[in-house]
This record gives structure tokens, sequence and C-alpha cells, in this order.
């Protein structure tokens, strides 16, 4: 898992004479342009406001002691994504977290022939355009929380924040198909845990976890 | 050039590809594959809908809310160089 992305912003490379501060990123703008997209995007990777506020903070920090580095010639919200996604990564490390699911194999039994242990059911969705239950909001949130960092991000990336699998590829340092298997197993254990919340409304036993 | 072969037909193999499944990046001949035994195999075919369901759900959850107040705290904080969380660097 890379944890250095921010010493080397790629914009920076080809400047030596690099020395005026970007419009964007000059401190009278920099809050006001990027903030709430900063704050979002810490909000749902860290599964809290506390912790959002002090990703945002750090993240500002760092692209204005950065700024001067920067000789990126479009939007640099890309350059600041990635400080974002390594200062949020410093909050989970430093704070007491769920423990993280392992998802290194398909996170659902297998038998020995290959075929799911298990019969699954389709899960109650809510009605079209209408809300969705704080209950079902909670138990996603905690989902996404026990994900291991690289898992929880592309989840984030793909489905919160709406990006494309190669610009969140990108972002994350990782080959297109290694992105999709941690995408595609990230959003398998949220249907799992999904699962699990149904099961227990209907006072089935969980067959998950 | 080696001719591509599908896997086995087993649902742990199919449950690995729902995702390139779904998005129509599979190549022609195992998206055929497994379009047939998602046709023949009623549990794999249960997985895919709840696995769309999954992703709509959280799809669908609310925008992040901005705490009243916390904008202007980072403000204050940025211009003043410390007196809260993370308080460091401020502008040159």
């Amino acid at each position: 898992m890379p944890c250095c992305l921010l010493d080397d912003p790629p914009e920076s490379r080809a400047s030596p004479m690099a020395n005026d501060v970007p419009e964007a990123l000059a401190p009278a703008t920099l809050l006001e342009r990027y903030g709430e997209r900063i704050y979002g995007l810490a909000r749902r990777l860290t599964g809290n406001d506390v912790d959002a506020e002090d990703v945002l903070q750090a993240t500002l920090v760092k692209v204005l002691e950065r700024a001067r580095d920067f000789r990126g010639e479009s939007d640099p919200f890309g350059w600041i994504y990635r400080i974002t996604l390594n200062e949020a990564r410093e909050v989970f490390r430093r704070r007491a977290r769920r423990p993280a699911v392992s998802l290194d194999a398909l996170p659902m039994e297998v038998e020995d022939d290959g075929h799911f242990a298990t019969a699954f059911r389709t899960l109650p969705t809510p009605p079209d355009s209408g809300p969705i239950t704080d209950e079902v909001k909670r138990c996603v949130r905690e989902a996404i929380e026990e994900l291991p960092d690289g898992y929880r991000e592309t989840v984030v990336l793909v489905d919160l924040e709406g990006l494309g699998y190669a610009e969140a590829a990108q972002l994350l340092d990782l080959h297109i198909n290694a992105f999709k298997t941690r995408l595609h197993r990230a959003r398998l254990h949220l249907r799992n845990r999904l699962q699990d919340f149904w099961d227990a409304r209907q006072g089935r036993k969980p067959r998950h976890r | 050039m080696t001719t591509p072969t599908n896997p086995d037909p087993t649902c742990e193999n199919v449950g690995e590809r729902l995702l390139e499944f779904r998005d129509g990046s599979l190549p022609p001949a195992e998206h055929e594959w497994l379009r047939q035994h998602l046709h023949a195999c009623p549990n794999c075919l249960t997985l895919l809908d709840s696995y769309d369901q999954a992703v709509e759900v959280v799809q669908r959850l609310q925008p992040v809310d901005i705490p009243e107040g916390m904008m202007e705290r980072v403000r204050l904080r940025l211009e003043g160089r410390g007196g809260g969380r993370g308080g460091g660097a401020g502008p040159a």
C-alpha cells in the first residue's frame, strides 16, 4: 500500500523554478473553493465529523505548505484528493477503530466443489427516490468503516464520490485490475453486512462475520 | 497464440466476476459463459441481484452535511496558525 503519495506530486517535478502559487491554491481562495469537497471526502473516509475536520485542517495545511511546488495547469483537485486520502489514513492509524475485516478472498463461504455454501437472499430496497432509514445508513457506514484502508477507499471514491474506475485507480496508485478486485470484494462485504442486518431484523441467524 | 478458456463453471468463479459482468468489461465468451451460469443457477442470480441492491443503497446515502461553524473554525485556525486541532502551517 503506498504511504507517501505526497512526496512527489506528479505535476511538480518538471519545474525547478517553481515559485508562484497558483491562484486556486492561494490561502484566500483554497478553503472557499475546495473546503467542502475535501470535507465531504474526509467525512466519507473517516465516518465522523471530528476526524473529518481534522483531515480537512491537515490537508489544507499540507496544500498550503506545498502550493509553491504545484505546477499543474489543470484543476489541482486530483493532487488535493491524494493529500486528503493520505491524511485520512493517518487519522485511521491514530485512532481506535473497528477491527478491519480480511478481504484477501471472497467474503463468503465456498464448498470444496466451488459452489457457495449458503443460499443468498435478495435485500429489501427503499422505494424509488425514497429516503434510506437511519438504521440502514448506520449499518452501511459501520460496514464501510470496518473495511481495510485500500478497500474502503475504492467504495468511497466510486460509489460515494462518483469517480470512474480508471480515475480512482490512478489516485490510489493501483493497476485497474487490482482496483476492480478490491472494489468488488468491498461491495460483496457491504452486501453481506446488509443481508445480516435484514436477517437480524427478521429474526434469522446472521450467516456472515 | 493461445485460445483463452473459460474458468471452471463454479459459483466461486462467478462470484469473482460479477463486477465486470455488470459493467460489461468481460471478454464476450466469458460474459456468455457467466450469463448461462446465472440462467441455470438461481443462487448466483440472487447474489447478483442483491449485489446490485447493496450498491444502490450505498450510492443513495445522503450527501455529507457541513457542520455549522466548522468552515469558520478551520479558517480561523489557518489564519491564526494554531489554537486548535492540527494547527501548524498557514499562509506563506
